[in-house]
């Protein structure tokens, strides 16, 4: 009885770290995203400062 | 595949901290009087406090590296370091204030150790007030960096060296380093132990290099804006 009453706490410390991680994947992924879109929008300032 | 080459750090780290999950309250542990199974928050009170004196380092590196260099870019690693610093110490406060709940009867004691912990931490809290009291940013960037060093000197005299003068700590580990010294953890704990370290290590890192990433748009997003 203890040791599944262990087990469920096991798991759901899994779950919850699991979904730290994802969430961090998932984070990371959107500031790709807009590290892209900064450096766009920097060139694009950029040019306009040439012209 | 090339998700995975980017990534294969980070993978790494979230496996062994699942393995240190499931192996730190599921294998065996030694029964040792007054510990009992207290004894597992070894693998994340004293691993999440490593992870925090590893990211305090990797910042006083940055903060140096700052001093010597000017590169504003070295200033806002270093003050992501420290604010990931800052969470894994909170982390290892909590860890070890619930350990001492069911060890000493009291979530706190007035013990050398621990109020040089909690002192060593307030140090690095002053860094954080510190940037937000001063506007200019080079000036701004520059005293963090001097006080960056400062703070971890101060910080590692409050956990390492004020406690081991005083002899009367009841904390484990007052001689040596607790846990790294051969003989002091029992082989059965080291296979978890050891995997902890590396796996709160590289966590450390991770949050890090999101912290730095974010701060570095905001920079970014500021400066056009006050460009344009």
């Amino acid at each position: 009885m203890a040791g599944e009453k262990m087990m469920v706490v096991v798991l759901l410390l899994l779950v919850i770290f699991l979904g730290i991680a994802v969430f961090l994947f998932y984070l990371e992924r959107r500031l790709s995203a807009s590290e892209k879109k900064l450096k766009q929008l920097e060139e694009k300032q950029r040019e306009k400062l040439k012209k | 595949m090339q998700v995975l080459k980017n990534n294969w750090w980070k993978i790494a780290g979230i496996l062994l901290l699942v393995y240190v999950i499931t192996g730190g309250l599921l294998f065996d542990v030694p029964m040792i009087d007054l510990l009992h199974e207290t004894i597992r928050n070894i693998y994340f009170h004293v691993g999440m406090w490593f992870g925090m004196i590893f990211i305090l380092f990797a910042g006083l590196v940055f903060s140096i590296r700052y001093l010597l260099r000017n590169d504003p870019s070295d200033d806002m690693k270093a003050y992501a370091a420290v604010l990931v610093g800052l969470l894994f110490g909170a982390l290892g406060l909590l860890t070890g204030m619930i350990w001492a709940k069911f060890t000493w009867g009291s979530f706190w004691v007035n013990d050398p150790k621990l109020n040089g912990a909690v002192v060593g931490v307030l140090t690095y809290l002053a860094y954080v007030v510190l940037r937000g009291s001063v506007d200019d940013r080079d000036k701004k960037a520059r005293l963090a960096a001097v006080y960056n060093v400062f703070a971890f000197v101060l910080f590692f005299i409050f956990i390492m060296i004020i406690p081991r003068l005083a002899s009367a700590s009841i904390h484990p580990g007052l001689e040596g380093n607790p846990a790294l010294v051969p003989g002091d953890l029992d082989p059965r704990m080291r296979k978890v132990f050891f995997p902890a370290i590396a796996g709160w290590f590289i966590m450390a890192w991770w949050l890090f290099s999101v912290l730095y990433r974010t701060m570095r748009i905001h920079q970014k997003i500021e400066d056009i804006t006050e460009n344009s």
